[in-house]
C-alpha cells in the first residue's frame, strides 16, 4: 500500500505541469550550480599550485644569500581548498587560504577580524552546500504542505481510508516521497560535482569516501526534512496552517537559532580584535629579547654563555656567527608567547565552536551544517589545524635558517657571509595535506548522534500520528 | 446492519448527537433530514470510526468502529458531499487507485463499466479529474462504491449541488444498489428526494432523533409540514 500512495505521489508531481516544472527547474539548477563551483574550485586549486610554484621559485631564485636576509625574504604557506569545498565552501572563503612564513613573525590570525574567526555565521554563501541546507527544504516543505495536509483538507484522506489503507501507509508514502525528491537533488548535485572534477582530472579516490560520507549524512538530514513535513501534516489541522507553521521552523533553524547561537557563544567566550591581539602580543614580546638589538639584555646574558663555553672573551673569537644564536633566542621567546596567546585564542575558539555545536543538537539545520563542514574540510577545524601545521613549518625553515646563520661558516658580524643556493633549495617547501575525515570526524559526533535522534522522533511523532487519525482521535 | 444505540457525542459542552438510536438492515435506505448542526454528519462520522461516541455504541455489521475503525470500513462504502478526487488522475484512474487502496484487482474494462453504469461516458472517464464538474465526480464517487461492493453505504449529503438530471441518475443508481441488499444511510436536506427514495426518514434536530417515519407513510406536503415544524420548534427552543 505505501508503494501504490508513492507512485500515486510521485505521479501527482510529474503531472502537475507547474510543479514539474519547478522540480526540473530546480533539477537542472542544482546541476549547474555544483557543476559551476567544482570548476571554480578546481581552477582555484590550479592557481594556488601555480602560485605555490611561484613562490618556491622566487626563494630558489634568490641564489646565495645571507639565511638572515632570507628569513626576512619569507616564504608563503599555501592552504589547498578542503577536500570538498567544492560543495561546502564553509568558513574557508572568509579566513584566507595564504599563510605569511616570516623569521620573528608568527602566522599572527590571518582572518579580517580574529573575533569572527570562531563562529559559524557564515550565511548566505551561494555554495551547494546552502542549497542543500537551505533551498532544497524549503522546496520540499511548499510540496509537502499541499500535500498530506491538503489531501486531509479537502477529504480524499477519509475517502482512501474508507477504502481500507491504513493513515500510516499514507503518512509514510508521503515521507518517502518528499524524502526521495530531495535524495534526486541531492544525487544530481553530488554526481554533477563529481563528473566535473573527474572531466578537470580534479577528482582523487579518498574524496570519493568524503563524497559518500557527504551524500549520507545529506541523505540523513533530508530524511529529517521529510519527517518533519509530514509529521506537521498530521497533526496540523490544515495546508495553510501546516505551510505556516514549516515556514517558521524553516526561518528559526536556517537564520534565528545559528545566529543567536554565535551571537550566545560571542557574549559567552569573547575573542579579542586582531589589534587587541596583536598589541597583547607585542607588549608581551617586548619583555623578552631583542635578537637584532646586540646590547638587549637577554642577549648579553646569552652571549656571555656563549662565550663560557667556548672558553673565549669576545665574540671575534667565536668559530661562529653570535647573530644566529641571538636570532633563534629571540625566536624562541617569540614562540613562546605566540603559543600562551595563540593557545587563549584556540582556547576560546573552540568553546564558542562548542556552545554552537550544543545549539546544533536542538537544530538539524545547524547540525548538518557544521557536519557539511567539517566532511568538506573546510571548518575552523580544518583551519586550525592548517595554522598549526603551516606555523610548525615556519620554525623550522626559521630555525635552519639562524642554524646556518650561526654555524653555516660565518664569524660574528661577517655580513658578507651567503649561504649557498644548495642550502635553500634542500629546505622542503611547505606542504599541508588536511586530516583524514575519521580525525575530525569525532567532533561532531554530538551533531551526527543528535540527527539520528531527530529523524527517529520525528518519523514516530508522524506515525503516531497517523494512527491517531486513522482512530478518529486526530480529525480527519 | 448499521445500528446507534443511544449513541452520544460531545463537542465540548455541545450534544453533537445526543442518545441517537436508529438501525438499517440490508437492503433499506435511512435518509436522515435536519437543518445545518443538526448532528447528520456527526452521525456518519460516527460510523465511519472517524469519531468515537463518548456514549452508547455504534456498530457496522456488528463491528464497532470505535475499536475496529479498518474491521469497520471494510464492510463500508462512503460517498460524501463533495467526492475530492485527485485532479492529476483520469476518472478511470482515479477509480482504479481506489479500488486498488482496497485490495480489488480490476481490470481497466470492468472498471469502464462501472463508470458507464454510474453514467460517464468512455471520452470522459479517460478525461483528468481537475477538469469534472461535480456531478462528475460524484458519479465517480458512486462507481467507487459499486466497485467496492459493501454491504452498507454511507451518504452524506450526496445531492447537494448536483443538478436535478444528475441528481435523479444518482437516486435511480441508489435504488438499484437497495435492492441488491445494500443498507443505505443519506443525509440530506432534500425532502422531495428522501421521499422519493423511499425507505425510513428521520429528521434530526440539535443531536436528537425527533421523527422517524416511512416514506410511504406520508406525502411530500405532509414531510415538508412535519419537517419545518420541527425546524421551527427547534429555531424558538435556540431562542
Amino acid at each position: 500500500m505505501t508503494r501504490l500512495m508513492l507512485q500515486l505521489q510521485l505521479a501527482r508531481w510529474w503531472r502537475d505541469r507547474r510543479i514539474a516544472g519547478v522540480l526540473v527547474g530546480a533539477v537542472l539548477m542544482l546541476g549547474l550550480i555544483s557543476a559551476w563551483s567544482t570548476y571554480g574550485d578546481i581552477a582555484q586549486r590550479s592557481a594556488h599550485t601555480e602560485a605555490a610554484q611561484t613562490a618556491r621559485a622566487q626563494w630558489e631564485g634568490r641564489g646565495a644569500a645571507h639565511p638572515h636576509s632570507m628569513a626576512h625574504f619569507g616564504d608563503f604557506a599555501f592552504r589547498p581548498s578542503g577536500p570538498l569545498a567544492r560543495l561546502d565552501r564553509g568558513v574557508q572563503a572568509r579566513l584566507g587560504k595564504v599563510l605569511r612564513i616570516e623569521g620573528h613573525r608568527q602566522g599572527t590570525p590571518i582572518h579580517a577580524d580574529a573575533a569572527r574567526a570562531g563562529t559559524v555565521a557564515r550565511y548566505p554563501r551561494p555554495d551547494a552546500a546552502f542549497f542543500l541546507h537551505t533551498v532544497v527544504p524549503l522546496l520540499l516543505m511548499f510540496l509537502g504542505a499541499a500535500g498530506l495536509a491538503s489531501d486531509r483538507e479537502t477529504g480524499r484522506l477519509r475517502l482512501s481510508l474508507v477504502q481500507g489503507i491504513r493513515a500510516r501507509a499514507v503518512a509514510t508514502a508521503h515521507f518517502l516521497a518528499l524524502w526521495g525528491l530531495g535524495l534526486l537533488m541531492l544525487a544530481v548535485l553530488v554526481l554533477a560535482s563529481w563528473v566535473t572534477s573527474l572531466a578537470m582530472g580534479g577528482a582523487a579516490a579518498t574524496d570519493l569516501v568524503r563524497l559518500l560520507v557527504f551524500a549520507g549524512t545529506h541523505a540523513l538530514f533530508l530524511a529529517i526534512v521529510a519527517a518533519a513535513i509530514v509529521a506537521a501534516s498530521v497533526w496540523l489541522r490544515t495546508s495553510k496552517s501546516t505551510l505556516l507553521a514549516l515556514l517558521a521552523v524553516w526561518v528559526a533553524g536556517t537564520a534565528v537559532l545559528p545566529r543567536a547561537a554565535t551571537s550566545l557563544a560571542g557574549v559567552w567566550h569573547p575573542l579579542p580584535s586582531r589589534d587587541a591581539f596583536q598589541a597583547d602580543m607585542q607588549a608581551a614580546r617586548a619583555e623578552g629579547p631583542d635578537g637584532h638589538n646586540p646590547k638587549d639584555q637577554f642577549v648579553e646574558q646569552r652571549r656571555q654563555e656563549i662565550l663560557d663555553e667556548y672558553g673565549v672573551t669576545s665574540v671575534d673569537a667565536l668559530p661562529l656567527d653570535f647573530g644566529g644564536i641571538a636570532m633563534q633566542l629571540d625566536e624562541d621567546f617569540g614562540n613562546r608567547i605566540w603559543d600562551e596567546h595563540r593557545g587563549r585564542l584556540e582556547q576560546r575558539m573552540r568553546r564558542q565552536s562548542e556552545v554552537s555545536s550544543w545549539a546544533a543538537t536542538l537544530n538539524p539545520f545547524q547540525a548538518v551544517d557544521h557536519l557539511s563542514m567539517t566532511i568538506a574540510g573546510t571548518d575552523l577545524m580544518h583551519d586550525l589545524d592548517f595554522q598549526r601545521e603551516a606555523e610548525g613549518y615556519r620554525r623550522e625553515l626559521i630555525g635552519r635558517l639562524n642554524h646556518e646563520h650561526a654555524y653555516g661558516g660565518a664569524k660574528t658580524g661577517e655580513r658578507g657571509f651567503k649561504a649557498t643556493p644548495a642550502f635553500y633549495a634542500s629546505i622542503d617547501p611547505f606542504h599541508y595535506a588536511a586530516p583524514t575525515i575519521g580525525d575530525l570526524f569525532s567532533h561532531r559526533a554530538r551533531e551526527f548522534a543528535s540527527m539520528w535522534i531527530w529523524c527517529v522522533l520525528l518519523v514516530l511523532t508522524f506515525r503516531i500520528g497517523a494512527d491517531r487519525i486513522e482512530r478518529g482521535v486526530l480529525p480527519c | 446492519m448499521l445500528i446507534a444505540e443511544s449513541a452520544t457525542r460531545l463537542f465540548g459542552d455541545v450534544r453533537a448527537v445526543d442518545a441517537l438510536s436508529l438501525s438499517v438492515e440490508a437492503g433499506q435506505l435511512f435518509c436522515l433530514l435536519g437543518a445545518n448542526g443538526a448532528g447528520k454528519t456527526t452521525t456518519i462520522n460516527l460510523f465511519l470510526g472517524f469519531l468515537a461516541p463518548d456514549e452508547g455504541t455504534v456498530s457496522v455489521g456488528g463491528v464497532q468502529p470505535s475499536v475496529d475503525p479498518r474491521g469497520a470500513r471494510r464492510q463500508l462504502a462512503y460517498i460524501p458531499e463533495n467526492v475530492s478526487l485527485y485532479p492529476q488522475l483520469t476518472g478511470l484512474e482515479n477509480l482504479r487507485l481506489f479500488c486498488q487502496m482496497g485490495g480489488a484487482k480490476s481490470t481497466d474494462d470492468q472498471l469502464g463499466e462501472l463508470l458507464e453504469r454510474a453514467g460517464l461516458t468512455a471520452e470522459q472517464m479517460h478525461r483528468p479529474v481537475g477538469k469534472y464538474s461535480k456531478g462528475m465526480r460524484q458519479k465517480v464517487g458512486l462507481s467507487i462504491a459499486y466497485a467496492r461492493g459493501a454491504s452498507a453505504l454511507l451518504l452524506d449529503e450526496p445531492l447537494s449541488g448536483l443538478d436535478p438530471a444528475a441528481a435523479s441518475d444518482f437516486c435511480e443508481e441508489l435504488g438499484r444498489m437497495r435492492e441488491d441488499g445494500a443498507a443505505i444511510l443519506m443525509t440530506t436536506h432534500d425532502l422531495f428526494r428522501a421521499k422519493e427514495l423511499g425507505g425510513t426518514i428521520g429528521i434530526m434536530r440539535q443531536g436528537k432523533m425527533v421523527e422517524t417515519l416511512e416514506a410511504n407513510e406520508i406525502d411530500a406536503r405532509d414531510l415538508e409540514r412535519l419537517y419545518l415544524h420541527h425546524m421551527r420548534t427547534a429555531s424558538r427552543v435556540t431562542v
